[in-house]
Protein backbone atom coordinates (compact mmCIF):
# COMPACT_ATOMS: atom_id res chain seq x y z
CA UNK A 1 0.00 0.00 0.00
CA UNK A 2 1.33 3.36 -0.98
CA UNK A 3 0.67 6.83 0.73
CA UNK A 4 1.31 10.30 0.61
CA UNK A 5 1.56 13.05 2.37
CA UNK A 6 1.34 16.36 1.42
CA UNK A 7 -0.66 19.54 1.54
CA UNK A 8 -1.06 20.81 -1.53
CA UNK A 9 -1.96 19.26 -4.90
CA UNK A 10 -1.09 21.09 -8.29
CA UNK A 11 -1.16 19.71 -11.88
CA UNK A 12 1.59 19.43 -13.78
CA UNK A 13 0.84 20.14 -16.97
CA UNK A 14 -1.71 22.90 -16.13
CA UNK A 15 -2.13 23.76 -12.28
CA UNK A 16 -5.89 23.41 -11.85
CA UNK A 17 -5.99 20.10 -14.03
CA UNK A 18 -5.49 17.05 -12.44
CA UNK A 19 -7.33 14.19 -14.48
CA UNK A 20 -8.36 10.55 -12.46
CA UNK A 21 -8.55 7.20 -13.60
CA UNK A 22 -12.57 6.75 -13.75
CA UNK A 23 -13.65 3.60 -11.57
CA UNK A 24 -14.28 1.15 -14.24
CA UNK A 25 -10.56 2.50 -16.00
CA UNK A 26 -12.59 3.35 -19.45
CA UNK A 27 -11.74 7.01 -18.56
CA UNK A 28 -10.58 10.32 -17.34
CA UNK A 29 -11.39 12.73 -15.67
CA UNK A 30 -10.60 15.98 -13.90
CA UNK A 31 -10.22 15.89 -9.97
CA UNK A 32 -10.90 19.60 -9.64
CA UNK A 33 -13.92 19.40 -11.21
CA UNK A 34 -15.91 16.91 -9.98
CA UNK A 35 -14.98 17.63 -6.07
CA UNK A 36 -17.77 19.47 -3.98
CA UNK A 37 -17.01 22.96 -3.72
CA UNK A 38 -19.08 23.74 -0.61
CA UNK A 39 -21.50 22.27 1.06
CA UNK A 40 -23.79 23.60 4.43
CA UNK A 41 -26.43 21.98 7.02
CA UNK A 42 -27.96 25.09 8.14
CA UNK A 43 -30.22 25.63 11.52
CA UNK A 44 -32.83 28.16 10.43
CA UNK A 45 -34.09 28.29 14.19
CA UNK A 46 -30.31 29.95 15.14
CA UNK A 47 -29.59 30.76 12.43
CA UNK A 48 -26.09 29.09 11.73
CA UNK A 49 -24.48 25.76 10.41
CA UNK A 50 -24.48 22.96 11.59
CA UNK A 51 -21.49 21.94 9.67
CA UNK A 52 -19.78 23.43 6.51
CA UNK A 53 -16.81 23.78 3.83
CA UNK A 54 -16.60 26.91 1.91
CA UNK A 55 -18.87 29.08 3.94
CA UNK A 56 -17.34 32.20 5.71
CA UNK A 57 -20.92 33.46 7.51
CA UNK A 58 -24.26 33.42 6.65
CA UNK A 59 -26.61 36.59 6.04
CA UNK A 60 -30.66 36.48 7.86
CA UNK A 61 -32.72 38.56 5.07
CA UNK A 62 -35.85 38.01 5.11
CA UNK A 63 -38.02 35.30 6.85
CA UNK A 64 -36.88 31.83 5.05
CA UNK A 65 -34.80 33.98 3.08
CA UNK A 66 -30.94 33.64 3.63
CA UNK A 67 -27.33 34.31 1.92
CA UNK A 68 -24.67 31.81 2.47
CA UNK A 69 -21.52 33.76 1.78
CA UNK A 70 -18.32 31.55 0.61
CA UNK A 71 -14.72 31.67 1.80
CA UNK A 72 -13.36 31.26 -1.80
CA UNK A 73 -15.15 32.68 -4.58
CA UNK A 74 -16.57 31.03 -7.85
CA UNK A 75 -15.39 31.47 -11.43
CA UNK A 76 -18.38 32.45 -12.15
CA UNK A 77 -22.35 32.81 -11.16
CA UNK A 78 -23.94 29.49 -12.88
CA UNK A 79 -22.34 26.99 -9.97
CA UNK A 80 -24.28 24.14 -9.97
CA UNK A 81 -26.19 23.59 -6.07
CA UNK A 82 -28.43 20.68 -4.98
CA UNK A 83 -30.64 22.06 -2.03
CA UNK A 84 -32.92 20.34 0.30
CA UNK A 85 -35.46 21.64 2.37
CA UNK A 86 -36.20 19.42 5.64
CA UNK A 87 -38.69 19.87 8.45
CA UNK A 88 -36.22 19.41 11.25
CA UNK A 89 -36.56 19.55 14.12
CA UNK A 90 -40.11 20.31 13.81
CA UNK A 91 -41.44 17.44 11.78
CA UNK A 92 -44.45 19.60 11.31
CA UNK A 93 -44.12 20.19 7.70
CA UNK A 94 -43.82 17.46 5.28
CA UNK A 95 -43.23 19.17 2.01
CA UNK A 96 -39.95 21.34 1.86
CA UNK A 97 -38.24 22.82 -0.23
CA UNK A 98 -35.78 25.43 -0.82
CA UNK A 99 -35.03 27.88 -3.96
CA UNK A 100 -32.65 29.97 -5.32
CA UNK A 101 -34.19 33.68 -4.44
CA UNK A 102 -33.63 35.09 -7.70
CA UNK A 103 -31.20 35.57 -10.62
CA UNK A 104 -29.26 38.29 -9.13
CA UNK A 105 -28.77 36.77 -6.18
CA UNK A 106 -26.52 34.21 -7.21
CA UNK A 107 -23.01 35.50 -7.15
CA UNK A 108 -19.84 34.34 -7.39
CA UNK A 109 -19.05 34.95 -3.75
CA UNK A 110 -22.65 34.49 -2.08
CA UNK A 111 -26.14 32.41 -3.09
CA UNK A 112 -29.11 34.23 -1.50
CA UNK A 113 -31.94 31.68 -1.27
CA UNK A 114 -35.45 30.86 -0.01
CA UNK A 115 -36.84 28.21 1.89
CA UNK A 116 -40.51 27.00 2.28
CA UNK A 117 -42.74 24.33 3.33
CA UNK A 118 -46.29 23.09 4.22
CA UNK A 119 -48.88 22.80 1.05
CA UNK A 120 -48.87 26.51 0.55
CA UNK A 121 -45.66 27.34 0.67
CA UNK A 122 -45.17 29.38 3.91
CA UNK A 123 -41.50 30.00 5.13
CA UNK A 124 -41.08 28.44 8.42
CA UNK A 125 -38.10 27.41 10.36
CA UNK A 126 -36.46 24.13 8.86
CA UNK A 127 -33.01 22.79 7.94
CA UNK A 128 -31.59 23.19 4.80
CA UNK A 129 -29.29 20.92 3.16
CA UNK A 130 -27.33 21.76 0.22
CA UNK A 131 -24.01 20.59 -2.18
CA UNK A 132 -22.00 23.13 -4.35
CA UNK A 133 -20.59 22.13 -7.29
CA UNK A 134 -19.09 24.15 -10.05
CA UNK A 135 -15.21 25.87 -10.96
CA UNK A 136 -13.63 27.77 -8.06
CA UNK A 137 -12.30 31.09 -9.36
CA UNK B 1 5.35 14.65 -20.11
CA UNK B 2 2.64 14.97 -17.90
CA UNK B 3 3.45 13.66 -13.85
CA UNK B 4 1.68 10.65 -12.61
CA UNK B 5 1.47 9.43 -9.33
CA UNK B 6 -0.32 5.76 -8.04
CA UNK B 7 -1.49 5.97 -4.49
CA UNK B 8 -4.04 4.26 -2.11
CA UNK B 9 -3.93 6.94 0.58
CA UNK B 10 -3.13 10.83 0.45
CA UNK B 11 -2.44 12.93 3.82
CA UNK B 12 -2.07 16.29 4.77
CA UNK B 13 0.70 18.26 6.57
CA UNK B 14 -1.50 18.23 9.61
CA UNK B 15 -1.99 14.23 9.64
CA UNK B 16 -5.47 14.16 8.33
CA UNK B 17 -5.43 11.40 5.83
CA UNK B 18 -8.18 10.05 3.42
CA UNK B 19 -7.97 7.29 1.34
CA UNK B 20 -7.54 8.19 -2.45
CA UNK B 21 -11.05 6.05 -3.20
CA UNK B 22 -13.25 8.68 -1.06
CA UNK B 23 -11.49 11.18 -3.68
CA UNK B 24 -12.57 9.09 -6.54
CA UNK B 25 -15.99 7.73 -5.32
CA UNK B 26 -16.60 10.94 -3.16
CA UNK B 27 -16.10 13.29 -6.72
CA UNK B 28 -19.12 14.15 -8.74
CA UNK B 29 -19.09 12.53 -12.14
CA UNK B 30 -21.32 15.22 -13.73
CA UNK B 31 -22.96 18.28 -13.02
CA UNK B 32 -24.76 20.69 -14.80
CA UNK B 33 -26.61 24.24 -14.70
CA UNK B 34 -28.81 24.66 -17.28
CA UNK B 35 -32.18 26.87 -18.65
CA UNK B 36 -34.73 24.75 -19.06
CA UNK B 37 -37.23 27.53 -20.45
CA UNK B 38 -37.62 28.28 -23.45
CA UNK B 39 -35.01 27.02 -25.82
CA UNK B 40 -32.87 24.67 -23.45
CA UNK B 41 -29.20 25.78 -22.85
CA UNK B 42 -26.38 24.77 -20.29
CA UNK B 43 -24.77 27.57 -18.53
CA UNK B 44 -22.78 25.42 -16.92
CA UNK B 45 -21.36 21.47 -17.08
CA UNK B 46 -19.06 18.92 -15.85
CA UNK B 47 -18.89 15.84 -18.03
CA UNK B 48 -23.05 16.50 -19.40
CA UNK B 49 -22.82 16.56 -23.36
CA UNK B 50 -25.92 18.15 -24.01
CA UNK B 51 -29.52 18.37 -22.34
CA UNK B 52 -32.09 17.07 -24.41
CA UNK B 53 -35.55 19.03 -24.56
CA UNK B 54 -38.24 16.50 -23.85
CA UNK B 55 -41.31 18.03 -23.39
CA UNK B 56 -42.45 19.92 -20.51
CA UNK B 57 -40.23 20.13 -17.66
CA UNK B 58 -38.77 16.70 -19.04
CA UNK B 59 -35.49 16.83 -19.53
CA UNK B 60 -32.58 14.20 -20.54
CA UNK B 61 -28.85 14.97 -19.50
CA UNK B 62 -26.92 12.88 -21.52
CA UNK B 63 -23.25 12.29 -19.96
CA UNK B 64 -19.95 12.65 -22.26
CA UNK B 65 -18.30 9.49 -20.44
CA UNK B 66 -20.15 7.28 -20.03
CA UNK B 67 -21.36 6.05 -16.12
CA UNK B 68 -20.33 2.49 -14.81
CA UNK B 69 -23.67 1.27 -14.15
CA UNK B 70 -27.42 2.55 -13.65
CA UNK B 71 -27.34 2.37 -10.22
CA UNK B 72 -25.83 6.35 -9.18
CA UNK B 73 -27.27 8.95 -7.26
CA UNK B 74 -28.54 12.08 -8.62
CA UNK B 75 -29.72 15.78 -7.37
CA UNK B 76 -32.21 17.73 -8.62
CA UNK B 77 -32.80 21.36 -7.84
CA UNK B 78 -34.87 23.44 -9.93
CA UNK B 79 -36.29 27.16 -9.50
CA UNK B 80 -39.51 28.01 -11.56
CA UNK B 81 -39.15 31.52 -11.69
CA UNK B 82 -36.41 34.59 -10.72
CA UNK B 83 -38.34 37.00 -9.28
CA UNK B 84 -39.24 35.59 -5.87
CA UNK B 85 -41.49 32.39 -4.47
CA UNK B 86 -44.92 32.71 -4.75
CA UNK B 87 -45.64 30.63 -7.96
CA UNK B 88 -42.49 28.62 -7.29
CA UNK B 89 -43.79 25.28 -5.51
CA UNK B 90 -42.23 22.25 -7.49
CA UNK B 91 -41.74 19.05 -7.56
CA UNK B 92 -38.04 18.20 -9.19
CA UNK B 93 -37.46 14.20 -9.72
CA UNK B 94 -35.30 12.14 -11.80
CA UNK B 95 -36.13 8.80 -13.64
CA UNK B 96 -34.76 6.32 -16.73
CA UNK B 97 -31.53 5.95 -15.57
CA UNK B 98 -29.12 5.12 -18.26
CA UNK B 99 -25.10 4.68 -18.42
CA UNK B 100 -25.30 7.51 -20.85
CA UNK B 101 -28.23 9.53 -19.59
CA UNK B 102 -30.60 10.48 -17.25
CA UNK B 103 -33.83 12.24 -16.86
CA UNK B 104 -34.96 15.03 -14.28
CA UNK B 105 -38.09 16.43 -14.61
CA UNK B 106 -40.08 18.91 -12.95
CA UNK B 107 -43.95 19.36 -11.72
CA UNK B 108 -45.89 22.32 -10.18
CA UNK B 109 -48.75 22.39 -7.83
CA UNK B 110 -51.22 20.95 -9.96
CA UNK B 111 -48.37 17.73 -10.59
CA UNK B 112 -48.19 18.60 -14.03
CA UNK B 113 -44.66 19.11 -16.06
CA UNK B 114 -43.56 23.07 -15.56
CA UNK B 115 -40.13 24.29 -17.65
CA UNK B 116 -37.66 25.87 -14.70
CA UNK B 117 -35.52 28.51 -15.47
CA UNK B 118 -33.17 27.03 -13.84
CA UNK B 119 -32.39 22.84 -12.93
CA UNK B 120 -29.04 21.85 -11.68
CA UNK B 121 -28.40 18.55 -11.71
CA UNK B 122 -25.66 16.53 -10.02
CA UNK B 123 -24.42 13.20 -10.08
CA UNK B 124 -22.43 11.06 -8.22
CA UNK B 125 -21.45 7.24 -8.40
CA UNK B 126 -19.08 5.03 -10.58
CA UNK B 127 -17.43 6.23 -14.04
CA UNK B 128 -17.34 3.18 -16.77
Amino acid sequence: MSELIIDTLTGKTSAGDITVTSEGGAATQSLQQGLAKAWFKFDQTVPSNYSSFNVSSVSDDATGVYTQNWTNSFSDAHYPMGMVGDSYPNHSHPACYMYYNDSSSQTTSSCKYDSRGGTNGTAYDQTNLCNVHGDLA
Amino acid sequence: MAGKIIADTLESGIGADIATNYVVFGSAKSWVNFNGSGTVATRETFNASSITDLGTGNYQVNFGNALLNVNYSANVTGAYTDSGLTSCSSTNTCRSHTTTSMRATSAGTSNSGVDMIRMCVLIHGELA
